[in-house]
């Protein structure tokens, strides 16, 4: 019987008792007043009969619903017992539901509290290991995590909600270097901050490497950041070294090795000519000549670097420039079986410093013939490119695959397949050289295969 | 009236599939952990076993391994039907862990899958065992 149903039963019963004891009282031949006494008494029965009907099937199962989820809610939902079930089947029903609810609610938290706390705690682990400094800020310099090292490098006893970066550094190169960071909009940074030791500790300066990077908490709305603080102290002095010991080794290999290409020069001009001899004659210079432009891109990439190289520049003809430097390599392309044609396309004139441009074709046109198989080809282009002077290398060899083509113009980055084939120095040396003139040199697929290194110079006046 | 084990170490969760399948009329066995399970499998035989995998004291896998073990000597707990339950971080351990190769295992379910998906996969794993 639906709820409605047994409603309006019960009320009709009610309604009807005292006026069918009224009835009856009178048809027994009961007074009026007895019988209206009668009635008034079956109304009061049939009250309270009622009454106790509805509270029991109803109204009491309802309440205890209702304080069941009141003390669910103070308890932190969670439900100790289900209720039972009891009362009419609607008010069942509503208990049941009402189980459900707070029952899957409660699963619901617990699960999801788990959750997070598991994340937490492995990105905790994570942190914590790490033997860089790992901070997340918000947009306000407010830290939403940070590790102990973290805070023990930017001088920070510990976490508070006062504390702020940059505010609260206190060592005052990162302070500096960490507002920078944080006025900036670049989405990435990196810098280098060299540390004194503290009063008392000996030893040398520490340097640390800042990275700091925006991102995006969904929760947070505005961007904040990640700062990184990395001891790059044992690296920077590892460079040092080897710049030194690369230095000192070019240096000392100069003297002979001029000795060696003047004696030889001598030697072609005063011994009586053969085949043979012209050509180990032939095969030293060219050897030579070959480690000393090495010799002379390891010493240009140092002076770069230190920003110590001055430019000669002078007026120079692209197409010209660059079939002079075709002309050089052309005996090598030949004995590889690799075909070097002639320089095509239109020629150019802009200012330029002679001796580093032609290291850097040279560079270009002997890495092509290097790294084509014997029957490919090698070609040489010139043109213009948005009013600059273009000057194009391709070559139908390997290729260079897209990850690597930012990477192969540092220093020491070489394929790993050519890792024998020299010391990764020359097209680092030709991007400081060509950024030096102001222009921009990348690489791109060539046909086939194969690469196309493209290089740009300003064309116009002569540079201040 | 089919007996169902019901095996996680979160009391909520544990209370949650208490309700519903006694609420569709089938007795309900709860254990905390792998351990506290094959304790109660000494003297109960479930119709159907929902196993959580992270568990203390004796995770889910360790669990349905010993069990398998049981089951060679004694017929009553082999191939007892029975579906594993995991959060999404142990999904990939759960699905390495070979519980496919088990005897009695019906399926994978996400943890905080509606209920009724459950039962109604434990209602069939029952029927087809001829539970």
């Amino acid at each position: 019987m639906n709820l409605d149903l047994r409603l309006y039963s019960i009320l009709l019963a009610a309604g009807l008792l005292p006026a069918c004891t009224l009835g009856a009282c009178l048809a027994a031949g009961f007074g009026p007043a007895a019988a209206a006494a009668a009635a008034g008494l079956a109304s009061l029965f049939a009250a309270l009969c009622a009454g106790r009907l509805i509270e029991r099937g109803l109204s009491a199962p309802v309440s205890k619903v209702s304080a069941a989820v009141k003390k669910f809610i103070a308890d932190n939902y969670r439900l100790a017992a289900a209720l039972p079930k009891e009362g009419w089947p609607a008010a069942a029903a509503l208990v049941s539901s009402a189980n459900r609810l707070m029952l899957e609610l409660g699963a619901f938290r617990a699960f999801q509290i788990n959750q997070v706390v598991e994340e937490r705690g492995k990105a905790k682990a994570l942190i914590e290991t790490i033997p860089d400094g790992a901070l997340l800020l918000d947009d306000r310099g407010g830290i939403i995590y940070s590790n102990r090292t973290a805070l023990r490098l930017l001088g920070i006893p510990g976490l508070s909600e006062e504390v702020s970066i940059p505010a609260s550094v206190t060592v005052t190169a990162l302070a500096e270097e960490i507002s920078r960071m944080l006025a900036s909009e670049e989405p990435y940074l990196k810098a280098c901050v060299e540390l004194p030791r503290p009063e008392g500790i000996s030893g040398p300066a520490r340097t640390y490497l800042l990275i700091a990077a925006q991102f995006l908490l969904p929760t947070l709305k505005r961007p904040g950041r990640v700062l990184i603080l990395r001891d790059v102290t044992q690296e920077m002095e590892l460079e040092k070294t080897k710049e030194s010991f690369f230095q000192m080794i070019t240096h000392d290999m100069r003297a002979p090795l001029s000795s060696i290409m003047g004696y030889t020069q001598m030697l072609a001009k005063s011994v009586p000519k053969t085949p043979l001899s012209d050509q180990h004659i032939a095969t030293i210079i060219r050897a030579a000549g070959r480690l000393n432009g090495m010799i002379t891109d390891i010493l240009n990439t140092t002076k770069m670097e230190r920003g110590s190289m001055s430019l000669s520049p002078e007026r120079l003809e692209s197409a010209a420039l660059a079939s002079r430097m075709r002309d050089a390599h052309a005996p090598d392309a030949e004995r590889r079986k690799v075909s070097l044609a002639p320089v095509t396309g239109d020629g150019a004139e802009f200012y330029g410093d002679k001796v580093l441009l032609e290291r850097v074709l040279s560079n270009l046109i002997g890495n092509a013939i290097k790294f084509t198989p014997p029957g490919g080809s090698v070609e040489l282009s010139c043109g213009r490119l948005d009013g600059n002077v273009l000057f194009m290398v391709s070559d139908t060899g390997p290729g260079v695959p897209k990850d690597k083509r930012e990477v192969i113009f540092e220093k020491y980055a070489q394929m790993e397949e050519h890792s024998s084939m020299g010391f990764g120095l020359g097209l680092a040396m030709c991007k400081l050289a060509v950024e030096l003139h102001k222009g921009r040199i990348w690489v791109e697929p060539g046909k086939g295969a194969g690469s196309c290194f493209k290089l740009t110079l300003p064309a116009g006046e002569k540079p201040a | 009236m089919s007996k169902i084990l019901i095996i996680d170490d979160e009391p909520s969760i544990r209370e949650l599939y208490r309700f519903i399948f006694s609420d569709a009329g089938h007795e309900v066995l709860l254990a905390e952990h792998g351990l506290a399970a094959l304790e109660l499998l000494k003297t109960q035989t479930p119709d159907f076993m929902l196993v959580d995998v992270s568990m203390p004291e004796l995770p889910g896998d360790e669990f349905i391994k010993r069990l398998a073990k049981l089951g060679l000597t004694d017929p009553r707990l082999d191939r007892i039907p029975f579906c594993v339950m995991t959060g999404e971080n142990f999904m990939e351990s759960a699905l390495n862990s070979a519980f496919a190769n088990r005897p009695g295992f019906v399926c994978y379910f996400p943890k905080m899958t509606v209920p009724e998906a459950i039962l109604a996969k434990a209602e069939e794993a029952i029927a087809s065992r001829g539970g």
